[in-house]
């Protein structure tokens, strides 16, 4: 039972990987910090690491996917972070690839419950 | 806050050195945003403990933020050493062969043998400081070329992406260039150190009943000292290129080119240059061993440029 819960633990955690990029880009059209992203992540039902998010942050950052600029005036300095144009094409071509994926895992899906 | 700033600080000393401050910054900002929406403005020393250990070691939320970048990759840190310890020995071997061979040549007193001792000792430590320099700068331009290669084919990957991975030949034997690199470290040392000693080896060919038809200006020959030099050394980087790679890449197979050619210009010079040849009556002398040593390059430098337009030009194997 352990052996197999480890296994389903793992496979979740690796898909939840794969849809982090697509749901942190869904979620930075207006400039948003790491805290609050956390946060508005959770709202909609997405668990995510805080030590896995923010490096994910400046990754995108760095490959120009998101922009970002330090506000110093609140009670303490946050860095905001907002898609980029270029972010917005990649974003829309991974939400097509997503529908295209999830159409085809919900047909198969079907069929199978259909045995 | 003093715990929060102690955990930053521990986590900035193992951060990327050139974003430690922006890093930091966020983290700082990110950390004190979550500690106040679950403790309030007020939290305790334990309840920072509690969010901070939850949050994870230093060490393992500094990883996340690394990028790897190497000065040496780490596929090559066993090599560099290798090729170290080789530099070494040759520098050592080279400056002790030549210490002896100068023993041979002087009247032999205690203080001569201590001085050309210290002598020995000073020479071997002042060229290794260069040596490990040197080689470490082509070791950190292979890491630039090396990460330029590799292709990533662990994720995503398609059979196109295998059209740009150059199956070059293999190199045969890893030894060669061992010794090739401890023969050029040894005969650099020689010939910069002492480059009297072709006027011996020229005195020791005439205790035969042979008579040299000429002799070699030293002089002369010391201006040609640099070129050699830096001929050789690249003949040292090409074997170096041969052990990391282990195969004769487009790229090295026109470096060995360039490097042939070049040591090829500077013998065809050295063998017209008459001034570097004094009392010339025939051609028995080291004009005619630099003769036979350029016709053998010449062949070999033929042979290179045919294997390269063969195997790469005509992909022909």
């Amino acid at each position: 039972m352990n052996d197999k819960s480890k296994i389903i633990d793992n496979l979740l955690l690796e898909l939840k990987r794969g849809t982090l990029v697509l749901s942190v880009l869904l979620n930075v059209d207006n400039p948003t910090y790491g805290y609050s992203l956390v946060q508005s992540l959770q709202e909609k039902g997405i668990e995510v690491e805080q030590n896995t998010l923010y490096p994910l942050l400046r990754r995108l950052e760095k490959q120009e996917l998101l922009s970002s600029n330090w506000d110093t005036e609140g009670s303490r300095p946050r860095k905001y972070y907002i898609i980029s144009s270029l972010g917005t094409e990649v974003l829309n071509e991974l939400i097509i690839q997503w529908q295209k994926n999830q159409f085809v895992i919900d047909t198969m899906i079907q069929k199978g419950g259909q045995h | 806050m003093k715990l929060v700033d102690q955990y930053i600080y521990a986590i900035r000393k193992k951060l990327p050195y050139n974003s430690r401050k922006d890093i930091t910054s966020e983290i700082r900002s990110l950390i004190l945003d979550n500690i106040e929406a679950k403790y309030g403005d007020n939290p305790t020393k334990e309840q920072v403990e509690e969010f901070l250990s939850a949050y994870g070691a230093p060490s393992k939320v500094a990883n996340q933020y690394r990028n790897d970048r190497f000065i040496i990759g780490t596929g090559l840190t066993d090599l560099y050493f290798l090729i170290m310890k080789i530099i070494l020995f040759a520098l050592s071997l080279g400056f002790s062969v030549e210490f002896i061979v100068t023993l041979f040549q002087n009247k032999l007193t205690a203080i001569f043998i201590s001085t050309g001792l210290l002598d020995l000792l000073l020479n071997i430590f002042n060229s290794i400081l260069p040596s490990i320099g040197c080689l470490t700068l082509v070791f950190i331009i292979i890491t630039r070329l090396y990460k330029d290669q590799i292709i990533d084919l662990d994720e995503d990957w398609t059979p196109n992406e295998l059209k740009d991975i150059e199956v070059s030949p293999k190199v045969e034997s890893i030894f060669e260039s061992i010794f090739a690199i401890i023969f050029i470290i040894v005969a650099l040392v020689f010939i910069n150190i002492s480059p009297a000693l072709i006027t011996i080896a020229e005195n020791l060919f005439e205790t035969s009943t042979l008579e040299l038809g000429h002799r070699i200006n030293i002089d002369v020959f010391k201006k040609y000292l640099i070129f050699i030099s830096i001929s050789w050394f690249l003949d040292i980087i090409y074997h170096i290129f041969i052990l990391v790679f282990q195969e004769k890449t487009k790229a090295i197979a026109i470096f060995d080119i360039i490097k042939e050619s070049i040591g090829l210009i500077i013998i065809s010079i050295m063998i017209f240059d008459s001034n570097l040849f004094t009392n010339f009556s025939n051609a028995l002398g080291f004009r005619s061993i630099f003769a036979i040593i350029a016709i053998i390059a010449s062949f070999e430098l033929i042979s290179k440029i045919y294997k390269f337009f063969k195997f790469y030009v005509f992909n022909l194997n």
